[in-house]
């Protein structure tokens, strides 16, 4: 560790203090040249001959590897009357394999330091091939034990009612389901009911995990200080046992049609704040319009700068901090969320919502300014490098690529094409895609306080609703 | 924004360092050192950089040494006031911080943090950005609270109000922390960064310009710097912007902050209406971030609880079924720390029981038990993360400022991991037994209306949830 000396700096710091404080003028904002653009890291693909595909990024600064294995499953595929299987089914791969118990999963996980779940660890360069023997073990090999099963239920409806105590789950299942229409798998998004966990046994865990837990349906990501060709050797010993076989189609995932704009109140007694959802269905990230989109959420919804983030926090104080509008990206082809959340003081329910939808129909009739524009783009080119900054971030950022189904290259040319985006662009797809005339809004507050307030604002017509899990 | 507890150590604080090397004999790679350069400005502000030209981002992180501890009864929420009055511009910088810097690419989790001992402002931005980032911190360094008005202050309030309100009231079972810190500390530790409202309410400008003034200047703060910059250019900078703020006085030290109230158990019955499940609390009050015996606490909060392996955890989850999760926790501030574990028991578990167990496990602790609940493997697990922990600028240059302010020392963390590796089971023993005796908070958490499910009610308690009790 180097450390300067105190004693021998002072000196030359004073005089040389004394030389600056004059020249320096404080009214002049410095001037920010331009730098070199964003480069993503360069990555490097092969397939298994049993179709795993292997995706690694060289990173040498950091003695470090991340590593993650994408299965494309999730709770969208479970079976109607089986919602929960997919959350139990990826839970149980850690409770015991062909050649380990539980306990004997847990202990050897210890034993190397570092934790290793069946979807991602971060450890050193050292530990990799016995890390990454673990979790092929944990994907390819789970014996889902009866015992085991049973504490994971009791855990997942602990979960349940915990996750019940947050103010916004409630509003945004109803979000959901009304965006996306009562027949959607994304409006049962959320952890299963008991009824239905009650119904599911080991076989569907089994019969499950053989549809989807496949090489041909995975991806492993290894991310940090390793070599292409050591990757491919680790993963064809780890995975090369694994068989391919044909996995199941998606269930239909289209959304219903566009609602006129309505108001659900979910009673929340006692209330502090309303936990406010304003949404509408946007494209999905495959779409020639997700830049603009991007744009959208920033001019309307960023922290400092955004229009309804500035109209509820900077001018007027209803709320602390929230993202009124941001884009939620489903995995394509499933049509992504335009929209957000805010906790809002009370009594300012009306005057708030009246704010938000304001400035949605302004953003479709004027297009950002120039100072906009250029607040849009520092956060979404110029803040690049800092999203990819580390080992897992960048490992993080292919897992989110292959869930929302764009290319592995999206983002070689992402700055590209945001700095071409035009403002009048920007506009249009902020009217086609967030039209104030088809939005879903939920609000989850005090009723007898705000309903009076919203019925006298008139904002939408107003329809009251309980837990839709119920 | 204000956390409660800034860092529990999950493991040592944090190194990229030649000691993990040692440490872990696995580790053939060569470890790079986390490299920094110290020097102090004749005014007295301290200056960390660590030069790095991996990704052409730097961190900035500004640290004041004002908390919460340093509050008076009548000031509590006043350092969390002026951290927001800070960021809301200076004399040459009309916009908020968090506007200006997200104007430059730059972002940040929450742009600024007061804890119980310090104020800080943070965020990573484009290296081609750091003179500006300078800029905006020497304009607010040099003059400070300039915002504190009448009409922003009027403002901020109703922000505070708001933010109150999100982490506090809204969260179930959000008031337990400032209640288990109320019980168990005399002195500024007793109050919540997030103050009380009553307070914040009567504040003027004056009062607040008064007890912050003090604190925001040169020779109370630290600038830290981690990324793409030359530490050369980097310093000439910090001259040229920074060089020319006058220093202070010495700002006052705090008051009493070291003293524990508790003689015994103080039983805290917490009621919550949006509560679905319960949860029991044991807290003792342990040592500040400098003192030793820190470290052997945190390998016994490991030990306890992690994973299935935990003694604590496999006990109550897995071998008798009574809980759905166990948290134990070594929480640590400058002066003091807190030593915490929470249980959610299962709905149909008696919480009587759980104390019963987790007392009968806590008073058998052992040599022995410890060596058979992996001291060996936390060892192993806190070198891997002496490493993951520090792969952001951000971390990096927010562990150096820490170690500076609380240990005297910016790379305080390769020493603790040295002293980590060498941990004995008798020392983890023995902390168990000196540190979680009798003098502590036990807190049940439950559902309102729901009476019957606190812990051995027989015992006295003290209800703390009624409206009036807000705080």
């Amino acid at each position: 560790m180097r450390r300067h000396l105190v004693v021998l700096a002072l000196a030359s710091f004073a005089q040389s203090q004394a030389a600056t404080a004059q020249q320096l003028d404080r009214t002049k904002r410095p001037v920010i040249t331009a730098d070199s653009p964003f480069v993503f890291p360069k990555m490097e693909t092969q397939q298994l001959a049993n179709g795993l595909r292997v995706v690694v990024i060289a990173n040498h600064s950091v003695p470090l590897v991340s590593v993650r294995a994408f299965v494309a499953v999730d709770s969208l595929d479970d079976p109607v009357g089986k919602e929960g299987l997919y959350v139990l089914t990826a839970g149980m791969l850690h409770e015991g394999t062909a050649t380990r118990t539980g306990a004997q999963v847990a202990s050897d996980i210890a034993m190397l330091g570092n934790s290793v779940t069946s979807s991602r660890f971060t450890t050193t360069p050292a530990n990799l091939a016995a890390s990454l023997e673990i979790l092929a073990d944990l994907l390819m090999h789970p014996t889902f034990p009866d015992s085991a099963l049973a504490r994971l239920k009791t855990t997942l409806a602990s979960r349940k009612q915990i996750e019940l105590q947050s103010p916004a789950t409630v509003p945004y299942r109803v979000l959901l389901k009304q965006l996306y229409g009562t027949t959607n798998p994304f409006s049962r998004i959320g952890l299963a009911s008991a009824a239905t966990m009650e119904t599911i046994g080991r076989d569907d865990l089994v019969r499950f995990h053989s549809a989807y837990y496949r090489p041909n349906n995975t991806t492993l990501i290894v991310v940090g200080d390793v070599h292409a060709t050591d990757v491919v050797a680790l993963a064809t010993k780890a995975f090369g046992s694994w068989e391919r076989a044909q996995v199941p189609e998606a269930l239909s995932r289209t959304a219903h049609g566009r609602p006129r704009t309505t108001l659900y109140l979910a009673d929340r007694p006692g209330a502090l704040q309303s936990y406010v959802f304003v949404g509408a269905l946007g494209p999905a990230r495959t779409s020639g319009d997700s830049e603009a989109l991007d744009i959208v959420a920033t001019v309307l919804g960023a922290s400092g700068g955004g229009r309804v983030y500035d109209a509820l926090h900077e001018r007027r104080r209803y709320m602390y901090s929230g993202t009124p509008v941001a884009m939620t990206w489903r995995p394509a082809p499933s049509p992504s969320t335009i929209g957000g959340s805010a906790a809002i003081a009370t009594t300012k329910t009306d005057s708030a919502l009246i704010q938000w939808m304001a400035e949605i129909r302004r953003t479709a009739q004027e297009p950002p300014t120039s100072e906009e524009m250029a607040r849009a783009r520092a956060a979404l080119v110029d803040a690049l490098p800092a999203g990819v900054e580390t080992d897992d971030l960048v490992a993080n950022r292919l897992m989110s690529m292959l869930q929302t189904g764009v290319p592995l290259d999206f983002y070689n040319s992402y700055s590209e094409r945001v700095l071409t985006v035009k403002p009048d662009a920007v506009r249009e797809a902020a009217a086609k895609y967030l039209d104030s005339s088809h939005l879903v809004i939920v609000v989850a507050g005090d009723r007898k306080t705000i309903e009076p307030l919203l019925r006298a604002a008139n904002i939408a017509p107003i329809v009251l609703v309980d837990d839709p899990s119920k | 924004m204000v956390k409660g507890t800034r860092r529990f150590a999950a493991g040592v604080t944090l190194a990229l360092c030649a000691a993990v090397a040692r440490a872990q004999a696995q580790t053939t790679a060569a470890v790079r050192p986390l490299d920094y350069t110290r020097f102090v400005l004749g005014n007295g502000l301290v200056v960390l950089l660590n030069e790095d030209h991996s990704s052409p981002i730097v961190a900035v992180d500004v640290w004041y040494k004002l908390g919460a501890k340093n509050e008076l009864p009548s000031q509590t929420g006043f350092a969390h006031l002026c951290e927001h009055l800070m960021g809301e511009g200076s004399p040459n910088v009309s916009v908020p911080e968090r506007v200006l810097i997200s104007s430059v690419g730059g972002r940040s989790t929450f742009w600024a943090n007061t804890t119980e001992d310090i104020t800080h402002f943070y965020y990573t931005l484009p290296r081609n950005a750091l003179e500006t980032a300078l800029w905006m911190e020497s304009d607010r360094m040099a003059a400070p609270l300039t915002r504190a008005d009448s009409s922003h202050i009027r403002a901020v309030r109703e922000t505070i109000r708001q933010e109150r309100v999100q982490n506090r009231e809204t969260p179930v079972f959000g008031l337990a922390d400032p209640f288990t810190r109320a019980a168990m500390f005399a002195g500024g530790y007793a109050n919540d960064p997030l103050g009380r409202m009553s307070a914040i309410d009567a504040a003027t400008a004056d009062d607040v310009k008064q007890f912050c003034a003090p604190y925001y200047l040169t020779n109370n703060a630290v600038l830290s710097l981690s990324g793409d910059f030359t530490t050369a250019s980097a310093k000439t900078l910090i001259e040229r912007y920074f060089g020319g703020i006058a220093r202070g006085d010495d700002p006052p030290s705090a008051g009493q902050v070291d003293t524990s109230r508790l003689r015994g158990a103080a039983r805290l019955v917490l009621e919550d209406r949006n509560a679905h499940v319960a949860t029991l609390r044991f807290a003792w009050p342990s040592v500040g971030y400098s003192v030793p015996d820190r470290l052997p606490l945190v390998a016994l909060a490991s030990l306890l609880s992690r994973d299935r392996t935990g003694v604590l955890s496999k006990l109550l989850i897995e071998d008798r079924g009574l809980a759905t999760r166990v948290v134990a926790k070594a929480f640590d501030f400058e002066k003091r720390g807190i030593f915490q574990i929470e249980i959610i028991p299962r709905t149909d578990a008696s919480m009587t029981t759980i104390e019963t167990l987790v007392d009968s496990v806590l008073s058998s602790f052992s040599a022995q038990s410890i060596r058979a609940a992996g001291l060996d493997a936390f060892k192993r697990m806190n070198a891997v993360q002496a490493m993951t922990s520090l792969q952001t600028r951000a971390a990096r240059a927010d562990t150096l400022a820490h170690g500076e302010i609380f240990a005297g020392d910016p790379a305080v963390y390769a020493k603790e991991l040295a002293a980590t590796a060498a941990l004995t089971t008798s020392d983890v023993a023995r902390v168990a037994k000196q540190y979680l005796g009798a003098n502590r908070v036990v807190m049940s958490m439950v559902p309102a209306g729901r009476l019957d499910m606190v812990s051995k009610p027989e015992l006295p308690y003290v209800l703390v949830s009624s409206p009036a009790g807000r705080m």
